[in-house]
């Protein structure tokens, strides 16, 4: 059976919530996506891993509904989980089984015929740079090697929707930037959720982000987008130690340099924080932190 | 990591027909996805369980230390033979084995509560319910996986019995105390005892395990308390102790106690008079002699109440683990 791809590749999310006990960890969540790489980006407990885990079809909602081209991920898991790729945040690997023999047995479950499979696992293998130690037991791998290969069982059966859940958490920094190249490099023609904490890979890859807070989408936005709104409200300020302390304290502050001149501070708001500041180019950090702190408005705004 | 840039992937013959992303054809591409084959997907979580299970060496260890105590069995148990030991047939192969599957059944019953509750304890539970394995497959597989592997133990134990016994024999030190057993009547009752063991123990173990894994350690003690202490209790009050023969349990030694007592008594009342060394050949005559399991045929059906347990944890199953 094929599910042959096509222009209206969608995921659609309506008013999805998920309540558990008294608490809810997602509320009213609309989101809409095409092919490209969606970041998720928001602080612990925002919800990023309760959408992504309902979209995977891996929890069921309290309210609303999800569907992948117009599958419902609810009533029609399995289906989806035909064209998903997933990588969780915190998984664990058979430690009695080689990198090939989990790949191989990954694939079987996935239900690639086993020829197929065989050469997706050499690629992949090779993709995530694992091939010295491909016949390795996993038992022995580190944190990073692991994540390596959660990576490559996600990409197995070449996803039309890919979900990676904080991909590159014990990733050197060279390995961070080669999956984040990866993942760029598959986004046509496919939908890639990418959950981060990490903000530059967020940048890197990501074509559209969504900031989650409390369970909420508070922005639906671009990067440039999202770094143009932030103009004029990133500050730098070179101060002495007391005017620094009190600074702090007015303001949020998204970086401290300590030097022999004083204390270099760089402060987010809407107004000049010291008659030294000077307006600083804004990065996506600033960004994200002004929209969280909803300091300039911009988190109020939700893009199409 | 490979660097996208530098490696290369074999994307026109990669089978899933989906072109390739970038000019240079080096990047993972996309294709047309694959669905999964539903009629494969039973066999294929089998064969990988059982291919998980032979890839640990704790298996293997497993294996060594059920192989090495069943070869024990008969020399230990030679060694206490003697007037006061007549009256019970521990002695014999068919005592032996059934007083060893006891044991085992212990080892059943952690093998069932693991074959699922396992992926949650060591996370791969949400990569592998993220795949297409239909829910069906998945618990039924893991079940026969488990089955098998319980099978495949008792084998092993009945070939440590048939060893020990084959080799205390041949020691030639005490030539009389032994009689190897009928080998082909050993395993035909080993047939009829094990499979009821196997799939009892572990449809009940593995229900528990799956449907409440955090439980699953309480699961074991429970079922393992249930099946030495609680069945006996229930079948000395409540049932025909003369029918009461569930193989493996501590139940069945009583009944093949008083099978083989008749049968020594029988054997007895047709000599006059009698030594102690025939007496002790005799009894063991008489313990290596097949016994009559026509009458406890019909405990087959026990096996039915394991099936029954797993097609419910089937049904009742959840991907969805909120504890995740």
């Amino acid at each position: 059976m094929e599910l042959s791809m096509d222009s209206s590749m969608e995921l659609k999310v309506e008013g999805l919530g998920k309540r558990y006990g008294e608490r809810w960890a997602l509320r009213d969540v609309t989101l809409q996506c095409g092919p490209g790489l969606v970041g998720l980006v928001g602080p612990n407990g925002a919800g990023k891993t309760t959408l992504m885990r309902i979209v995977a079809t891996l929890l069921d909602q309290t309210e609303g509904h999800a569907a992948w081209n117009g599958l419902d991920t609810q009533k029609q898991g399995e289906a989806v989980r035909r064209t998903l790729g997933y990588l969780p945040q915190d998984f664990g690997l058979y430690p009695e089984l080689t990198t090939r023999q989990f790949l191989c047995y990954i694939a079987a479950m996935k239900g690639i015929p086993t020829e197929l499979a065989k050469r997706r696992v050499d690629e992949l293998i090779e993709v995530v740079n694992l091939e010295p130690d491909a016949d390795r037991k996993l038992g022995g791998y580190s944190g990073g090697m692991k994540q390596r290969v959660g990576i490559a069982q996600a990409l197995l059966n070449d996803p039309e929707l890919l979900i990676v859940d904080e991909p590159t958490a014990g990733l050197d920094p060279e390995e961070r930037v080669r999956f984040r190249t990866l993942l760029s490099s598959l986004t046509s023609d496919r939908l890639i959720i990418l959950s981060t904490h990490i903000i530059a890979d967020a940048e890197a890859a990501a074509t559209r982000l969504v900031l989650l807070r409390e369970g909420r989408v508070i922005c639906d936005t671009t990067s440039e987008e999202l770094l143009r709104e932030a103009e004029g409200q990133v500050w730098l300020a070179t101060v002495d130690a007391e005017t620094a302390r009190r600074l702090q304290d007015g303001y949020r502050v998204s970086g401290l340099v300590s030097s022999a001149r004083g204390v270099t501070l760089r402060l987010l708001g809407s107004t000049r924080p010291h008659e030294d500041a000077v307006v600083a180019e804004p990065t996506l950090e600033d960004a994200y932190l002004l929209s969280m702190g909803g300091a300039s408005g911009i988190g109020s705004r939700t893009a199409s | 990591m490979g660097t996208t840039g530098t490696k290369s992937l074999n994307i026109a013959n990669n089978g899933f027909g989906r072109r390739s992303d970038s000019a240079d054809g080096r990047v993972l591409q996309h294709s047309t996805v694959m669905a999964g084959d539903a009629r494969h997907a039973l066999a294929s979580v089998v064969g990988w369980e059982l291919n998980r299970a032979t890839s640990d060496w704790r298996s293997w260890l497993l294996v060594g230390a059920v192989f090495a105590g069943a070869c024990l069995q008969a020399p230990l148990n030679s060694g206490h033979f003697d007037r006061d030991h007549l009256n019970f047939p521990i002695h014999s192969a068919f005592g032996l084995a059934v007083g060893y599957m006891q044991m085992l059944s212990i080892v059943f019953v952690a093998i069932g509560s693991s074959m699922v509750a396992r992926d949650l304890s060591r996370r791969t539970h949400e990569v592998l319910m993220a795949t297409p394995i239909p829910t069906w497959a998945y618990v039924w597989g893991r079940w026969l996986a488990g089955v098998l592997m319980c099978l495949g133990l008792s084998i092993v134990a009945l070939l440590g019995i048939i060893a020990g016994g084959w080799v205390l024999q041949m020691a030639g030190a005490r030539p009389a105390a032994y009689e190897m057993p009928d080998a082909v009547g050993l395993a035909i009752a080993f047939a009829l005892i094990v499979p009821v063991d196997v799939f009892l123990l572990t449809g009940f173990s593995f229900t528990l395990g799956t449907l409440l894994p955090r439980w699953a350690n309480l699961a074991i003690v429970a079922v393992v308390a249930l099946w030495l202490v609680g069945m006996p209790v229930y079948a000395a009050n409540y049932t025909d102790r003369a029918n009461t023969w569930l193989p493996g349990h501590p139940f069945m030694l009583n009944a093949m106690g008083r099978y083989y007592l008749d049968a020594l008594q029988d054997a007895q009342s047709s000599h006059a008079s009698i030594t102690f060394e025939q007496q002790v050949k005799l009894a063991y005559e008489v313990g290596t002699r097949m016994p009559d399991l026509s009458l406890w045929l019909w405990q087959l059906s026990y096996m039915g109440v394991g099936v029954v347990m797993v097609a419910l944890t089937a049904r009742y199953f959840s991907r969805f683990r909120y504890e995740l």
